[in-house]
């Protein structure tokens, strides 16, 4: 039954899944050709020294930037299509392999961090909105303002402090030489930026959690059900929670992608090879193949969330399934 | 004044359990029906029966899917934009629930003077002046201009609802169930004001509603509806003495207590016959129905479980669409689909066969 | 014996406007299968009351006086002790029919009716039975609906074919007919009263003449205390309180005489009187006096001045 109404439904997001990404696509690619400078120009002044006409003029060639715009374009989606991406200016290497590998270490810290600060925002807003009122509740609503409020990288800086300078239990930051995959050394350097991460998200999911539960224990079969003298955790697990999380689910898939972008300064801080350093670089250097291949990367993974919570909803909610159904 | 014929609105709708999949409703089908200036015409129905659609499909929020609307001689079906918003302020709807209907973050003086500008640029002075007129008007204290809407109660949240309505000076007035969310002593209230506006500013009025008793009270004429169809349409007094479609009899059995069903012409005798020989007994059977009920209740009536009283009262009130097909004829009445008038200003849907029946 | 005795009852919510007695001095007896109507205007307490005796008020809400329910006291029973009563004896039809919008009606009534101690199997062979009893007649289409996929007849339906899984021996039916049509409003009152045989009923409703086919006694609530109590007919027939006679009168068939004025604010009460600013026989005394419940003898009870 289930996916008897989801083949049209999940034809259809996918379909305007792929349109939004065919947009956001277009519009990096102009606005990037907008850009003031270009690399050859900014390197040149870089070592400072004067950058000679004919010398950008010639490496504008070499890459293909002298070509009318619409000609670029076409270029640039067909080579999307054959999985060419162009290399970059500045590491010389085709992008695709640079961003997977970055990518890889992204992950590595944003998928744990969304599943714990998921976990944790919704375990601990239930809580709260559960026992509203209550010392627990005032105590965590207090602690996560505070850790709302303080911004991501000073949580960086802070457990790099305690647990890596003062307690030395954990190492500063970097990586693992690079292909090492050795578990137990991954985990120790990526526990603290996934930690920091988590910290930061887990107020937002946490409020609307809260929020959504109080609502819930408002509505009339929650009392219904405590007047037929069911028990509180059945009340809870069985009625309140699955009600409550309905609207946190978009949140938390709009969240991971939001990470992706926020993810800049604990990769600074913790000084991890993910996508956020290297956007920073190919923004600096005016690399432009890179550029467009990072958010590229970036449209697709939020649209990939985006479509999970999509889909995740009508699997959930009934009162969606039949509007689909409907439609 | 107001002209609507052939008037069709059609939904996609998804499944609900005795329906099928995927499939358009049509929610009001091909219903006519004109009204005069200062007339309230009470439209009355089963939930469900398309009569809130029927509603909004007026007031253009809804797009009709066929048919026309025709109001002071203006199409309204056929306007859209810029035309349309200048119209719409003649035609004002009047919800349900008044606490939903006005802007929660707007003092109740403000929504009234933004609909006050609406009608003429005012100077803040004078908005405010009109606008505490017209609170006088619904009889709300002026102490009220400051508040918001949670702070009022139903009946105060109706009034301003009202007041918000009259400041565009509308010739009609949609009021969709305007009462059923509140109690009976405000209801009351707001009905009495009602009646006196239509009064005082002649003022037309189309009452959706599923209570009879105050339809019967409020309106000069009534239109029964019925799966999307006009049923019956006649005159207040003409329709409640002499149902005659077997909707509008189901729709006033509930409420039927006292009396017979006065059957003065051989018409009606014809039309309350045919049941009489399908089994259904008309108010005979309703009267020892309640006779039977309350003697269960009290605990000295005949012992019946609890099932078989209920079949036996399932019985008895037998929706609409159940009583129309133990009455053949009436089922094909509707796929006829032709409103007969059988007596001056009275119509009812029937088969075009009618009038053999007598 | 009485079923359910409710002595000097008063509760009270504390607020930020300080604290607000929505219920005072109630006092209520209901006998072993009778059917009360309690009647009152949105605010009137009339919820209140029900959440009280079956102890489901928000925590700080105050109770003082007692419940008595077969002797014992509810108000001084353990939370334990009160969850075993809630469902099985003391039933609640709540308002707006409210059933869980993520769960088919089917898993609803089977988690109830595991809970009134049915095995899963005996459940799964009861609860046809049971939608059957509120009228289904096809019971295997309705376990397997959702309920906003039910028309509102059916999800009030449901509800009480909920609270009848346990057989209490008293229903509280909040507003039931709310928002119905006549139709079903009246298929909902006589099914009501079909299921209710041989319980006791507590019918809480401002549709007075629902109450009057259904209940053998009405009591009216206005402004947090009752004001009168009697057997329906004599109620009816021969309204004492000047509110109750205003309410029948706005009663669309019996003239649609509205009741001027609004009910004061629990925040707010009036001396004397909680009726006196819209009662059109009001006394100087009225003003200045709180009347008691006075007993005009015949079982009847009447809160107001005229009948010292
Ligand atoms: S006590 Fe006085 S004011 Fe109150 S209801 Fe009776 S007559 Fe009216």
């Amino acid at each position: 039954m289930v996916l008897e109404i989801g083949n049209r439904y999940i034809l259809r997001r996918f379909f305007s899944g792929l349109l939004a990404f065919l947009l956001s696509i277009t519009l990096t690619f102009f606005l990037l050709r907008s850009l003031p400078g270009d690399y050859m120009t900014d390197l040149l002044l870089e070592i400072g020294r004067y950058a000679p006409p004919e010398l950008v003029a010639s490496f504008k060639h070499e890459v293909g930037l002298d070509l009318p715009l619409p000609k670029q374009y076409l270029l640039y989606l067909t080579g999307i299509l054959k999985g060419n991406w162009g290399h970059s200016f500045e590491y010389g290497l085709p992008v695709f392999s640079l961003i997977r590998e970055k990518l890889y270490w992204t992950l590595v810290l944003l998928l744990p961090s969304t599943l714990l600060s998921a976990g944790l925002g919704i375990g601990l807003g239930a809580c709260s909105g559960w026992k509203n009122g209550s010392k627990t509740d005032a105590f965590l609503l207090h602690s996560l303002v505070f850790v709302g409020a303080v911004p991501s990288y000073c949580w960086g800086f802070a457990g790099l402090f305690i647990f890596s300078f003062r307690l030395g239990l954990l190492p500063f930051g970097g990586y693992v030489s690079l292909p090492s995959t050795e578990p137990a050394g991954l985990f120790r350097h990526a526990l603290l930026p996934v930690l920091t991460l988590t910290l930061c998200s887990v107020p937002g999911i946490y409020y609307l959690m809260r929020n959504s539960m109080l609502d819930t224990l408002g509505e009339d079969y929650i009392l219904a059900a405590r007047a037929r003298g069911f028990s509180e955790s059945r009340i809870l697990f069985q009625h309140a929670l699955p009600n409550s999380v309905l609207p946190v689910l978009t949140m938390t898939s709009l969240h991971c992608a939001h990470m992706l972008a926020g993810s800049v300064f604990i990769e600074t801080v913790f000084a991890w090879p993910g996508l956020g350093l290297l956007t920073f670089s190919a923004l600096e250097a005016h690399d432009l193949p890179l550029l467009q291949g990072i958010f590229l990367v970036d449209t697709l993974l939020t649209i990939i969330a985006n479509l999970t919570a999509d889909l995740l909803y009508p699997l959930i909610d009934p009162r969606i399934r039949s509007r689909i159904r409907g439609e | 004044m107001l002209e609507v014929k052939d008037l069709t609105v059609s939904f996609m709708t998804g499944p609900s359990i005795d329906k099928d999949r995927k499939q358009s409703l049509r929610a009001v089908d091909r219903v006519s029906f004109s009204l005069k200036k200062g007339e309230a015409l009470g439209l009355v129905g089963e939930s469900g029966s398309g009569k809130t659609s029927l509603g909004l499909a007026l007031l253009q929020l809804i797009r009709p899917t066929f048919g026309s609307v025709c109001f002071c001689g203006i199409e309204l079906t056929a306007l859209d934009g810029r035309a349309l918003r200048e119209i719409r302020p003649r035609i004002q709807p009047l919800f349900q629930d008044p606490t939903s209907s006005l802007n929660p973050c707007m003092r109740i003086g403000t929504s009234l003077e933004e609909a006050l500008r609406l009608k003429a640029p005012l100077s803040k002075e004078e908005a405010r002046t009109d606008a505490l007129k017209l609170m006088e008007l619904v009889e709300l204290e002026p102490g009220l201009y400051s508040r918001y809407p949670f702070q009022l109660s139903g009946g105060q949240n109706q009034r301003a609802a009202l007041a918000r309505a009259l400041a565009l000076e509308p010739d009609l007035l949609v009021a969709d169930e305007p009462t059923s969310a509140l109690d009976v002593s405000v209801q009351a209230q707001i009905l009495g004001l009602l009646q006196k506006l239509r009064q005082e500013r002649g003022l037309t009025l189309l009452f959706i509603s599923h209570d009879l008793e105050v339809v019967k009270k409020m309106c000069d004429r009534v239109a029964v509806m019925h799966a999307g169809k006009l049923v019956e349409l006649g005159k207040t007094e003409e329709v409640f003495k002499n149902p005659t479609h077997p909707c509008t009899k189901s729709l006033l059995f509930p409420d039927l207590e006292v009396g017979p069903v006065p059957t003065k012409r051989s018409f009606s005798k014809a039309a309350a016959r045919i049941p009489d020989e399908k089994g259904f007994s008309g108010l005979a059977a309703w009267t020892a129905a309640r006779g039977k009920l309350n003697s269960c209740f009290s605990g000295n009536g005949p012992e019946i479980s609890g099932f078989s009283l209920l079949s036996f009262l399932k019985e008895k009130f037998k929706p609409c669409k159940k009583r129309m097909q133990q009455e053949p004829r009436w089922e094909n009445a509707n796929k006829n689909e032709e409103l007969v008038e059988i007596s001056k200003g009275h119509w009812v849907l029937s088969p075009s066969s009618f009038s053999i029946l007598d | 014996m009485e079923l359910i005795e409710i002595k000097s009852l008063k509760v009270t919510f504390p607020t930020e406007a300080g604290p607000v007695r929505a219920v005072d001095c109630v006092d209520l007896q209901l006998g072993v299968r009778e059917k009360l109507g309690l009647i009152g205007e949105t605010g009137s307490g009339k919820s209140v009351l029900t959440h009280a005796i079956l102890r489901l008020l928000q925590p700080d809400a105050l109770c003082e006086g007692e419940i008595l329910y077969q002797g014992r006291n509810l108000l001084g029973l353990a939370p334990t002790e009160m969850r075993r009563l809630r469902g099985r004896e003391l039933a609640l039809i709540p308002q707006n029919r409210a059933l869980n919008p993520l769960q088919t009606v089917g898993k609803q009534l089977l988690e109830t009716l595991r809970q009134a101690g049915y095995s899963k199997k005996e459940a799964a062979a009861k609860m046809p039975e049971l939608l059957r009893s509120v009228g289904a007649i096809d019971p295997d289409s309705w376990t397997k609906a959702y309920p906003h996929e039910c028309s509102g007849g059916m999800c009030e339906r449901i509800v009480i074919a909920l609270s009848l899984a346990f057989s209490p021996s008293l229903l509280l039916a909040d507003e039931p007919t709310k928002g119905l049509d006549s139709l079903n409003r009246a298929r909902i009152i006589t099914l009501l009263g079909a299921v209710t045989r041989n319980q006791a009923l507590l019918f809480i409703t401002h549709d007075l003449e629902a109450a009057a086919m259904l209940c053998t006694r009405l009591a009216l609530m206005y402004a947090g205390e009752l004001v009168e109590l009697g057997d329906k007919d004599t109620v009816f027939e021969n309204p004492l309180h000047p509110y109750t006679r205003g309410l029948l009168f706005a009663l669309p068939a019996r003239g649609m005489q509205p009741i001027l004025g609004r009910s004061p604010p629990l925040t707010a009460l009036p001396d004397g009187c909680r009726f006196h600013s819209r009662c059109p026989g009001a006394m100087a005394r009225c003003r200045r006096q709180h009347p008691p419940l006075f007993d005009t003898g015949n079982r009847h009870f009447c809160r107001c001045w005229l009948y010292v």
